[in-house]
């Protein structure tokens, strides 16, 4: 029974005296005996064990037996504040940063996505691998046939993400919007929180009507409710708003802002109705139906895909479909150095677990006396390990405590300096779960580190003083061992990663990032293509009469470039894919500092008319012209291009990020092409961010319906790039740190410990002649023989982890010599430092000293 | 708990006390000291009632509600606190009084009678 009726003591011992009374009574009645009262007392035979065995049975004995454990567990660690002190920081720097990972990876990866019954939800994409084409886009052809002809989707929903200029007056700015059919709503399953989504009805005649997200909705209309049916001008043209998205729903892109019927935009009458089956631009979102597997639906699919290959043969189309889960879509990239980082938190938390349990060891042995005194005295065993465990679980809570608060600052720490493009990362908070799985781990980490040296410490003989029995010493050096092991495996797991990064440091840009500004530059409204041109050029004179900025120039994308689809050099066929291309003006080599190899650069004299011309990088000549000559070589894009003539080559430039090898580049002049969005970038003689302003207000000033833009450094836009790679290195590294410092602590409280509990047998050999060099080399020797049996075993160990992270390593093979040989001279030199004060300690023992003493 | 060993006297087998007290009930309410001392003359002082064990045994049927409890004054006039048998006593008495008689019956026939005893 959970609750009992309590009778008080008070009540028994009544009644007791009642019945000894009746009986008293009995026995008077039967005459012949002096002292009733003594004779009914001595008929009764124990009170006092009648009233224990009551109480006992009436309460919750382990109620009060914890009661009493808590009282003496608090009384002994105050009596012990550096050990207690010690334990609870372990804990709660083990503890704490298991929660804070715990709480990102629950955020990022764990939660699920806020769509209804997101697990069924997947992108189908578009593969073909003779192309290097992967999670390629899908005609709207394409996706009417797969949407007609599938049996293994519920419905299927295809997108495209767009950008639209807003505002009206002055200088707009450039957003991230969506076009989406009427089905869109349903196959995710959401709903606006205000307001309505458009019907298929509206998206058939092309309303121009919009969805806002929550965002612009504060944003542009204060939150207020009048929001809906208000105007929204978006390119120049007029919507209606008519309904507003949960904050939560950042679908298919983070900053998408808005969502307009795929009918409402002018490039639906304009390019989308009439597109060829091989124009791939849109995304397809699809709802498996129940029961249906990803095997099932992506054969499904496939068998498709195929039939329309050989349906449209003049067409190039995709070779196979390929279904990603929704969830791996936005956080597959991230998962494993989420799960990585959370590894190291957890073997962090193992070496903290060890210490503990030499702590406690330790601590267990200095009070076996007292045990043997409580055994003596009648206590159970049950008793004295409960006393224990309660023990550790008050230090437990204190770490448990303290880790809460340590958590929500990393966490917090994380969200500021972590990598702005992990998913949902910002929504890491400390919630209930949070603190769940603080108190489970902490018990769990209190148990596992308390258990063990329970054992042992009641497992020992009533009144046996042999303190340095070989069982104690074996159990020790195993924990050395264990803490070592652990200690390099997140060791050599940092080093790698480090190493990584440096390589990545390393790696040749092929141009001077820094005294470098970017901002990408916007024109939108209607201007001649001769006028972008101009406007451009004008940007860069401007720019450059700037005191503080050396050069300038300007290129469609500086840090972005993609491979266009083919290539057809002259006297070849068709390639694919081809080089990446953009257009120049300005000084552009000179100014982003790569250097020109053979032949000019462009100049006034190319412009529109006058022979199409073009640099290439070394990388295209390579790939095409190796061994040849590239000046006067001609090249086009598409068979109905007209053929570029090379008159240039340049240096390499990796601008399609860091981690990726240097795709072939060609530039061609502005006055020759045609862009109105490009990258301005300028050359700065001093600091570069003290002429931020001045170099924006000058671009500003020259045309005011230029849309808003931002002015960055280049280093910053590398930063950026390198952010994730920083992250993980960082914390990796942080982690190793504390692992290496908590192991450090480990080896030297046990070999100062051993020199302590042998001084006696130290004391005799040097009185035997042992010279204190031998003694320090033999301290020395024993702590460094545990580290390196620990490495080597961590080494193997490390071996095998590493080739799961090794997607995660830039130029740096998993068996890194560097790296690893790196972390066991490191965690040797580290045991050495550690063992080094026990072994002047146990140099410096003065035998006469300890045994007179004793 | 009994320090004595009383050769005449039989120690109560376990589990019995319970059904002992609950029959003695039958007969009315009843304080402590009485059932001890009804149970001693009906068994013809073959069994000694421990009264340490008694007193935790009442506690325990009280507790699962087969007796109820309350003071009152006794024969002796001097306050006594009054066991009763409840409803779901009474048929715990049934049910448990049938078992011991099969019980009982068995043991008989396995041991034989009386008089071929060694």
């Amino acid at each position: 029974m959970f609750w009992k009726k309590r009778r008080s003591p008070e009540d028994l011992r009544e009644e007791i005296a009642s019945h000894l009374a009746h009986q008293a009574d009995d026995i008077r009645d039967r005459g012949k005996c002096p002292d009733p009262q003594a004779a009914a007392r001595r008929a009764f035979g124990n009170i006092t064990a009648l009233e224990e065995a009551s109480y006992e049975h009436r309460h919750w004995m382990w109620l009060d037996h914890l009661r009493l454990d808590f009282r003496q567990a608090v009384r002994q660690l105050k009596k012990r504040p550096g050990f207690s002190v010690m334990v609870v920081l372990i804990l709660a720097l083990g503890v704490g940063a298991n929660s804070a990972i715990f709480s990102v990876i629950r955020a990022v990866l764990l939660r699920s996505l806020p769509y209804k019954d997101s697990g069924r939800l997947a992108m189908v994409f578009t593969d073909d691998p003779a192309r290097e084409l992967h999670e390629g886009r899908t005609s709207l052809l394409n996706f009417a046939d797969w949407k007609n002809q599938n049996r293994s989707f519920e419905d299927m929903t295809v997108f495209t993400p767009q950008t639209f200029l807003l505002g009206t007056e002055g200088s707009p700015e450039r957003m991230r919007s969506a076009r989406v059919p009427a089905n869109f709503w349903p196959v995710l399953g959401v709903r606006p929180i205000l307001g309505r989504v458009f019907t298929s009805d509206e998206e058939k005649r092309g309303e121009r009507l919009v969805v806002l997200s929550y965002g612009l909705w504060q944003r542009q209309f204060a939150g207020l409710r009048e929001a809906i049916g208000a105007n929204l001008v978006m390119d120049g043209r007029n919507y209606r708003v008519i309904g507003v998205m949960p904050p939560e729903f950042r679908f298919p892109f983070t900053d998408t802002r808005v969502w307009e019927p795929i009918t409402a935009h002018p490039y639906w009458a304009t390019r989308d109705v009439n597109a060829p089956r091989s124009n791939a631009g849109w995304l397809v979102l699809g709802r498996l139906k129940p029961g249906v597997s990803w095997t099932q639906a992506r054969e499904d699919l496939n068998a498709i895909t195929s039939r329309l290959k050989d349906e449209y043969p003049a067409n190039e189309l995709p070779e196979h479909a390929i279904i990603v889960p929704l969830k791996l879509v936005s956080t597959g990239q991230y998962q494993l150095s989420l799960w990585l980082l959370f590894g190291s938190v957890v073997v962090m938390l193992l070496i903290g677990c060890v210490n503990v349990a030499g702590l406690l060891l330790a601590r267990g042995i200095a009070r076996e006396r007292e045990f043997a005194l409580r055994e003596a005295l009648g206590a159970k065993r049950t008793r004295i390990v409960a006393q224990l465990v309660t023990e550790t679980l008050v230090l437990a809570s204190c770490g448990g405590l303290l880790a809460l608060l340590l958590a929500a600052g990393i966490t917090q720490a994380i969200k500021v300096y972590g990598p702005a493009d992990i998913p949902r990362l910002s929504e890491t908070q400390i919630d209930w779960q949070v603190v769940l799985f603080t108190t489970g781990v902490t018990i769990c980490t209190a148990l596992f580190a308390s258990l063990w040296p329970v054992f042992y410490s009641t497992r020992r003989q009533l009144g046996s003083r042999h303190f340095t029995s070989g069982s104690t010493h074996r159990t020790r050096n195993f924990l050395v061992i264990g803490q070592f092991a652990l200690a390099l495996l997140l060791t050599t797991t940092a080093g790698l990663l480090i190493h990584s990064f440096l390589r990545l440091r390393a790696t040749e840009l092929g141009f001077r990032p820094d005294h470098l500004l970017v901002m990408r530059i916007d024109l939108h409204v209607g201007k001649t293509i001769e006028q972008q041109a101009s406007y451009f050029e004008r940007a860069i004179e401007r720019a450059e009469s700037l005191p503080g900025v050396r050069s300038a120039a300007a290129i469609s994308g500086f840090l972005r470039t993609d491979p266009e689809d083919s290539v057809e050099i002259e006297g070849h066929s068709l390639q694919h894919p081809g080089p990446c291309e953009d257009l120049i003006t300005g000084h552009y080599f000179q100014t982003a500092g790569v250097p020109l190899l053979r032949g000019r650069t462009f100049s006034s004299h190319d412009r529109r008319g006058s022979l199409p011309v073009a640099l290439v990088n070394e990388a295209m000549v390579r790939a095409y012209w190796p061994n040849e000559d590239p000046i006067g070589k001609r090249f086009r894009f598409k068979a109905s291009d007209p053929w570029l003539t090379v008159v240039g080559v340049a240096g390499n430039m990796r601008r399609q990020g860091i981690e990726r090898p240097i795709a072939p580049q060609v530039f061609l002049p502005h006055r020759q092409g045609e862009d109105n969005m490009m990258d301005v970038i300028v050359r700065t003689t001093g600091n570069p961010a003290k002429v931020t302003a001045l170099v924006r207000g000058a671009i500003q000033t020259l045309d005011k319906t230029v849309a808003k833009f931002k002015v960055s450094t280049v280093d910053e836009e590398l930063a950026q790039q390198t952010s994730q790679r920083r992250f993980d290195t960082f914390l990796v590294g942080s982690f190793a740190f504390a692992a290496l410092f908590l192991s450090a602590i480990g080896i030297y409280g046990i070999s100062h410990q051993l020199v302590v509990q042998r001084t006696k047998e130290i004391a005799v050999r040097m009185a035997l002649g042992a010279r204190p060099k031998a003694v320090q080399v033999l301290v020395l020797r024993q702590g460094l023989a545990l580290a390196l049996f620990g490495a080597l075993l961590g080494l193997t160990a490390a071996l095998f982890v590493a080739r799961f992270v090794s997607k995660l390593l830039f130029e740096v093979a998993p068996g890194d010599p560097i790296a690893l040989g790196g972390s066991v001279l490191l965690l040797l030199a580290i045991a050495g430092i550690a063992c080094w004060m026990p072994s002047v300690r146990a140099a410096r023992i003065d035998p006469m000293r300890v045994l007179r003493h004793e | 708990m009994p320090s004595r060993q009383d050769d005449e006297r039989t120690s109560l087998l376990q589990g019995t006390l319970d059904l002992l007290i609950l029959r003695t009930l039958v007969l009315g309410s009843q304080h402590g000291q009485g059932i001890a001392r009804l149970i001693q003359q009906q068994s013809e002082d073959v069994f000694l009632v421990d009264h340490g064990s008694l007193y935790l045994a009442l506690q325990r049927l009280e507790e699962k509600g087969w007796v109820n409890a309350k003071w009152g004054i006794s024969e002796n006039n001097r306050r006594a606190r009054f066991y009763a048998l409840t409803a779901k006593g009474r048929g715990r008495l049934t049910d448990k009084t049938s078992q011991w008689r099969k019980i009982s019956r068995a043991m008989t026939r396995i041991l034989g009678p009386e008089e071929s005893e060694a």
